[in-house]
This record gives C-alpha cells, sequence and structure tokens, in this order.
C-alpha cells in the first residue's frame, strides 16, 4: 500500500490564547522526508502553529485549537487520540538547549525509552548510541557519556536535545529556533544535522534567520498576523514570491 | 522602505548607464568609420577596456551585496540581471571593436556596382540598444513589446542583408566580407539588447520572457 503523501495536513486550523485568535484557517500540507520553515515577523505565530502540530499548544492555560491536524491521515484532535503518544511521535526541539541538568549524557538521551517502558540495558545502549551518532554528537562524547548533559558546550547541549528526541524513535521532528542561541559553527553542525534528518523524517523548522530557512529548508511557510500568506517551494518563495507581502518582508522592507 | 542594500544597487544602476554610455558612444562611432573606411579602433579599444574595468567593478559590487546583504526575492532577481547585463553590455562594446578591427585585418575595399547600404539595420539596432538600456533604468513594460518588435525587424534585415550580398554583381571580395561581417555583428549586439530585457524583465516580474 502507499504510503500517506503528506506526513501533516493541516485543515482550517485556527488557535486561540483565550478569547484572542493567534492563527486564523491554517490550510497547509506538509511533507515527509523534507524539511519545512516556517517564518515570519516575532508574534505572527510561528512557534504558535508548530505547537499544534503535537498538540503543545493545549498545555498552556486558556489555549485552544479549532479545526484538524492530520497526521499520517489521522486527526490527532479526535477524541480518542492521546496527546502524550503524538508527543512522542512527533519530537520537539526547542530553542534553547534543555539538557537535564542533573542527568549524564546516557541519562538524558536514555530517559524517553525509560519513561516509555523501556528497562533492558543492551537495548538502553544501542537507542543512546543510535541517537547520539543520528544526532552527530557520538564521537565527541562517546568516552565520557556519564558526565553531566550540562557539562557540554551550547551546539553540544543541542545536539543532545535532538538525540533525546530521536531516541524515541518519532516520525517527525520539530524545531522552534534551534540554532538562535548557538554561534556560527555550532549553528552549522545542526543545519547539516537538519539535512541529514530530513531523509529520515518530517522535519519542520521554525527560524527568524531567513538565510537559515533558504539553506536548510525545501519548503517554506510564511505567517503574518496568524494568517499564512505564502507557502512552497523555498526556491521559489525566496527568489520569485507570489504575494507582495511575502516580498516585504524577505527584503526587509516591512513596516 | 529603503533598506542599505538599495544605495548599492543604484551604485551597480550607474556602473551599468555609464557602461552603456560607452557601449552606444563606441557602436556609433565603429559604423561611421566602418562606412568611412577609417581607422577608430585606438578610441573604440580604450572604450571597450573601459567597459571592461566597469564591468569588474559591477561585479565586485554585486558580490560584495550579495556577502553582505545576503538578498532576496526582487533584490536577488535584480542583482543576478545586473550581472548578466553587465556582461550584455561588455558583448556590445565588444562587437564594435570588431567591427572597427575588419578593416585592419583586410584592408580598404573598393565600393563596386550597385550600393549596399546598412543604415536601416543600424538605426534599428540603436534603437534596440537604447530600449534595453532604458529599462535597465526603469520598469516599463510597454517598452518590451517595441523591443520584440524591433528584434523581429533587426532579422528580417540581417537575412536581407546577406540575400543581397550573394546578389551583389562585380562586388569586391573584401567588401562582401566587410559587410556580412558588419552585419553579423550588429544582429549580435541586438540579441544581447534582448537579453537585457529578458533578464530585467525576470528581476522586475519573476516572469521569465524569451524575446529572440
Amino acid at each position: 500500500m502507499m504510503g500517506h503523501p503528506y506526513k501533516f495536513e493541516v485543515e482550517k486550523l485556527d488557535a486561540y490564547f483565550g478569547e484572542k485568535k493567534v492563527l486564523n484557517n491554517i490550510n497547509m500540507k506538509i511533507r515527509d522526508k523534507a524539511v519545512t520553515a516556517i517564518i515570519g515577523p516575532s508574534g505572527c505565530g510561528k512557534t504558535t502553529l508548530l505547537r499544534c502540530l503535537n498538540r503543545m499548544h493545549e498545555i498552556i492555560p486558556g489555549a485552544r485549537v479549532h479545526g484538524k491536524v492530520l497526521f499520517n491521515g489521522v486527526n490527532i484532535y479526535d477524541d480518542e487520540i492521546d496527546p502524550v503518544t503524538i508527543r512522542r511521535k512527533i519530537g520537539m526541539v526547542f530553542q534553547k538547549p534543555n539538557p537535564f541538568p542533573m542527568m549524564s549524557i546516557y541519562e538524558n538521551v536514555a530517559i524517553g525509552l525509560k519513561l516509555n517502558g523501556v528497562r533492558e540495558r543492551k537495548k538502553l545502549d544501542s537507542a543512546v548510541e543510535r541517537a547520539l551518532k543520528m544526532a552527530n554528537l557520538w564521537d565527541e562524547v562517546k568516552n565520557d557519556l556519564h558526565r553531566s548533559g550540562a557539562s557540554l558546550s551550547g551546539g553540544q547541549q543541542q545536539r543532545l536535545c535532538i538525540a533525546r528526541a530521536l531516541a524515541v524513535e518519532p516520525e517527525a521532528i520539530l524545531m522552534d529556533e534551534p540554532c538562535s542561541a548557538l554561534d556560527p559553527i555550532a549553528t552549522e553542525k545542526i543545519e547539516s544535522l537538519i539535512r541529514n534528518l530530513a531523509e529520515e523524517y518530517a522535519v519542520i523548522i521554525v527560524t527568524h534567520n531567513m538565510q537559515q530557512a533558504a539553506r536548510v529548508s525545501d519548503f517554506t511557510a510564511f505567517l503574518y498576523l496568524g494568517e499564512l500568506i505564502e507557502y512552497g517551494t523555498t526556491k521559489e518563495l525566496f527568489e520569485n514570491p507570489k504575494n507582495p507581502l511575502t516580498e516585504k518582508y524577505i527584503t526587509g522592507r516591512f513596516g | 522602505m529603503s533598506k542599505p542594500i538599495d544605495s548599492g544597487l543604484r551604485q551597480i544602476k550607474t556602473l551599468l548607464q555609464k557602461m552603456g554610455g560607452l557601449a552606444m558612444e563606441s557602436i556609433k562611432l565603429s559604423i561611421h568609420a566602418f562606412n568611412k573606411q577609417e581607422d577608430a579602433h585606438i578610441q573604440i579599444e580604450a572604450w571597450s577596456n573601459m567597459i571592461l574595468i566597469l564591468s569588474e567593478e559591477v561585479e565586485d559590487k554585486a558580490t560584495e551585496l550579495m556577502a553582505l546583504h545576503q538578498p532576496m526575492a526582487k533584490d536577488l532577481r535584480t542583482l543576478k540581471a545586473y550581472i548578466k547585463i553587465s556582461y550584455d553590455i561588455e558583448r556590445f562594446g565588444r562587437y564594435a571593436l570588431d567591427i572597427s578591427e575588419i578593416q585592419r585585418t583586410i584592408g580598404r575595399w573598393e565600393i563596386r556596382g550597385a550600393v549596399f547600404s546598412i543604415d536601416e539595420l543600424v538605426s534599428k539596432v540603436m534603437r534596440i540598444v537604447s530600449l534595453a538600456l532604458s529599462l535597465v533604468e526603469e520598469e516599463d513594460q510597454s517598452i518590451i513589446w517595441e523591443l520584440a518588435s524591433v528584434e523581429s525587424e533587426i532579422d528580417s534585415l540581417h537575412l536581407r542583408g546577406l540575400k543581397a550580398l550573394i546578389e551583389l554583381k562585380d562586388a569586391d571580395p573584401k567588401q562582401l566580407i566587410a559587410y556580412a561581417l558588419t552585419i553579423r555583428y550588429l544582429e549580435r549586439i541586438a540579441d544581447h539588447a534582448c537579453y537585457i530585457a529578458e533578464s530585467m524583465t525576470y528581476a522586475y516580474t519573476g516572469k521569465r520572457i524569451t524575446l529572440r
């Protein structure tokens, strides 16, 4: 049987904080095994959209969502869907690296598996090694796995967080400005990693850095005031945007 | 709202205008010298070299803008167009130089038999170059259609000219070669004028057109 052509299908999605509507009628289809970037000015709803894709928006008190987000063809907002299962399948990497400071590198990666009931040491070892390798961190930490995760550099911590997300074998990765706190060398490593991850996963990245979106993504969505203004291939959107608002934003002529 | 990259783009446009002015003068002088069988090679070569130096300035400035401002959308398309256009204008100068070298290479020719004139072709070529350069100056879609029509006339004149040369009775072979080469160079100049219009249309609208 053919797989589902799109990993996510967002249909008529509205998101609210209390009475304030922050996303308005978002419709977009997101491909598997590709990087999709979400760009737009501060407060346009980029992070909210990202958080709606794995049901993290509703964690915030007063926050709610209307509409559908189909993941592999199934609406993640259906009543019978367990949000915890969804968040395990759709991993999230945040702006600021957030390793658990009291845990070792090993424990940071293994924690998700342990919470999912994996106890067998061999299984944990191999999953930790696999995740750290996928996150391009293994060679740097393999002899020091019991060192504190907090002792790593900012870039290594971010890759550790990516390894933590990968260890539970998600099906998609969401990244919320994953390089904003990193220097150019660490950024380059994360960007290469993003491209590698796209060989296996749908990767959706929110970024303020348009050059980064242009470098790493296959598709780009431009959001403004909670509306999806333009969505298409990254090449087309950055070279030849169709909407004058997109043109103004990406050439820095807003305001 | 103006951005730091705007002033850089304006600087490149000014360089292209200077190059365009020199190229127009070079073509005019080369044709004048050709018709009179005079030697204007030194002057045209000097202008051609100046055009080359200015095109290197365009390239340097464009590289600087790309490195410092990482342009997107219309800025990116305009920069890309300017780099291509700088080459097209450089070719104008080079073809003018080629015309001025004909007599140096093959020597003076005799005018025998029927008179063969390239005046109409020259006037159309000057027109198309001027139209193309005005598109660099500012967006005007109506120019595109005039330019396409002049290009088509130039193609016909080029072909008609070649046929007329073949049919010239008792012509000096040197004259035949000189005229065949010159009308060919003029036709190539018109092609580059079309490339300029295509590049600027893409820069202004994001749409690719082919005029030839």
